[in-house]
């Protein structure tokens, strides 16, 4: 592997100069977005640094305790943000998301670092944190639109549900279609995202792989492991919050609990 | 004619066969005990007991608004009941909930048909897990469908009218031959010809020993046992 070039704060700098043409745009045209493009810049600026900081502390001190710690922490973060993204809030949701984003993207990461990678210590946080973000933003953007798609028919469209419900139907033959169409819009874009993957554009991570240095095919197998890794978890991850939401808004006595549910203000 | 007692104790109380024998030694009873409806802090009625035969009609009346949807949903185990219990042929809805409900069986005012053609919406439910073993009944739904003057079962079901629907609704109630049928407004989109039609059938059904219980705001034209709508309210001021 040829080493990256560096890059010093200078030059960062220079290109954050750049983004003086984007406010120049905004306020010849009366975008009125120039605040907003400053405050982009400082939040990006001040969010990557400290991201900087707190991976090379703990790639430093790379116990299994710390990873696992910053593991749990990033998996909180991204269940609160799953949740966010929906119309409805459902009571109870917040550990639905968070035990399925563990077992789907956590143990998937562990999986694809420990024993794809094959790092050592299996735990090296320098291969499972990465990859663990990728799977979280993936996951948590197919969970929160499978949760969404799950519960507007609860809140809008119940009598379907009830009206199997009445014949005699388990909660799982009354949500079979509902089910069916909310896993489905939470897998579509990855799907869509493997079907064009380097046809419209090179990969993000690829890109910054191969920038900093690495062999295209190599960068290329990585982007792979982790499209694949990321196709894997993201689908399990809307089957598992389709279960856990089904079991919450439709009791054990199969009874619809629309109680449960609430729209967002 | 079925002895019937219904009580909606504390304001006005009904006792349409006074002294009758309470019915469950022979037979399916369909069984409440003060019973109550309650959608959060709300109840709707005051607590309900009725003791029904089987073969016996109750019509319960009363305007839009007062729970009587509600009524028939918690009946069917559908919501959580406010109070009090129920019971058919001795067992609670607790015990079994999907056998509850295959029973007693909740019929929807306007019913969506979520399936594509008359014959998988009269089929459908004969693929759930407590109907296993049951046969769909063919003949019958053929002759319950020409009698509602419906075409087959391979008529879409995109673009039904109201009435339609209303009336395959009928047909797959029928065809899943429950003991207690609770109807709600059953005929409030059919025309006076086919209102006659689906009461023959109802009464047919009645006849067969199936208790039915229709809520309604319409005055009654039919002969059953009538009961007036007593709303929580009129109850605590009364």
């Amino acid at each position: 592997m040829a080493d990256a070039i560096e890059l010093g704060d200078w030059e960062v700098a220079g290109a954050a100069g750049l983004v003086l043409v984007a406010g120049a745009v905004s306020v010849a045209l009366k975008l009125r977005l120039e605040k907003s493009l400053l405050l982009g810049l400082v939040r990006a600026t001040v969010q990557l640094s400290l991201l900087g900081l707190v991976l090379r502390w703990v790639f430093a001190h790379g116990s299994l305790a710390v990873t696992f710690v910053a593991m749990g922490v990033m998996t909180v973060a991204a269940s609160r943000a799953a949740l966010a993204r929906a119309g409805w809030k459902l009571d109870g949701a917040f550990f639905g998301a968070f035990a399925t984003l563990v077992v789907t993207a956590g143990l998937m990461a562990m999986l694809g670092s420990a024993v794809f990678v094959g790092t050592d210590p299996w735990y090296d946080p320098r291969y499972a944190l990465p990859l663990l973000g990728m799977l979280l933003g993936n996951g948590l953007t197919g969970i929160s639109l499978c949760l969404d798609s799950l519960l507007a028919v609860v809140a809008d469209d119940r009598d379907a549900i009830e009206l199997e419900l009445a014949m005699g139907a388990t909660r799982w033959e009354a949500s079979r279609a509902p089910m069916q169409r909310a896993v489905r819009r939470g897998i579509v874009p990855i799907v869509n995202a493997m079907m064009v993957v380097g046809i419209v554009s090179i990969p993000g991570m690829m890109t910054g792989q191969i920038l900093a240095g690495a062999d295209p095919m190599l960068a290329v197998r990585y982007q792979l492991l982790i499209l694949f890794l990321i196709a894997a978890s993201t689908s399990l991850g809307c089957v598992g919050v389709a279960v856990f939401t089904v079991r919450r808004v439709i009791d054990a006595q199969h009874r619809l609990r629309p109680d449960r549910v609430h729209k967002r203000k | 004619m079925p002895s019937v007692q219904v009580s909606m104790p504390t304001a006005r109380d009904f006792a349409l066969a006074p002294g009758a024998e309470p019915a469950y030694a022979f037979g399916v009873a369909f069984l409440a005990h003060s019973f109550v409806t309650r959608i959060g802090d709300r109840a709707f009625h005051a607590p309900l007991s009725f003791d029904l035969e089987p073969g016996t009609s109750v019509v319960v009346r009363g305007p839009s608004g007062v729970g009587k949807s509600t009524l028939l949903r918690a009946l069917a185990a559908l919501i959580p009941p406010g109070g009090g219990t129920l019971a058919l042929d001795g067992a609670a809805p607790e015990t079994d909930t999907l056998a509850w409900r295959s029973n007693v069986l909740y019929t929807a005012q306007s019913p969506r048909l979520l399936e594509d053609t008359v014959g998988e919406v009269l089929r459908r439910p004969f693929e759930f897990r407590v109907r296993r073993g049951q046969t769909f009944p063919v003949d019958d739904a053929k002759r319950w469908l020409d009698a509602l003057q419906l075409p087959g079962f391979d008529r879409p079901t995109d673009h039904m009218s109201g009435g339609e629907r209303q009336r395959v609704h009928l047909v797959r109630a029928l065809c899943l031959r429950p003991q207690v049928l609770l109807l709600d407004e059953p005929v409030s989109a059919l025309d006076p010809d086919r209102r006659e039609a689906a009461r023959a059938l109802l009464d047919e059904a009645a006849d067969a020993g199936v208790v039915t219980i229709e809520v309604t705001h319409e005055v009654g034209d039919r002969a059953a046992l009538e009961v007036d709508w007593i709303h929580a309210e009129e109850v605590a001021h009364g």
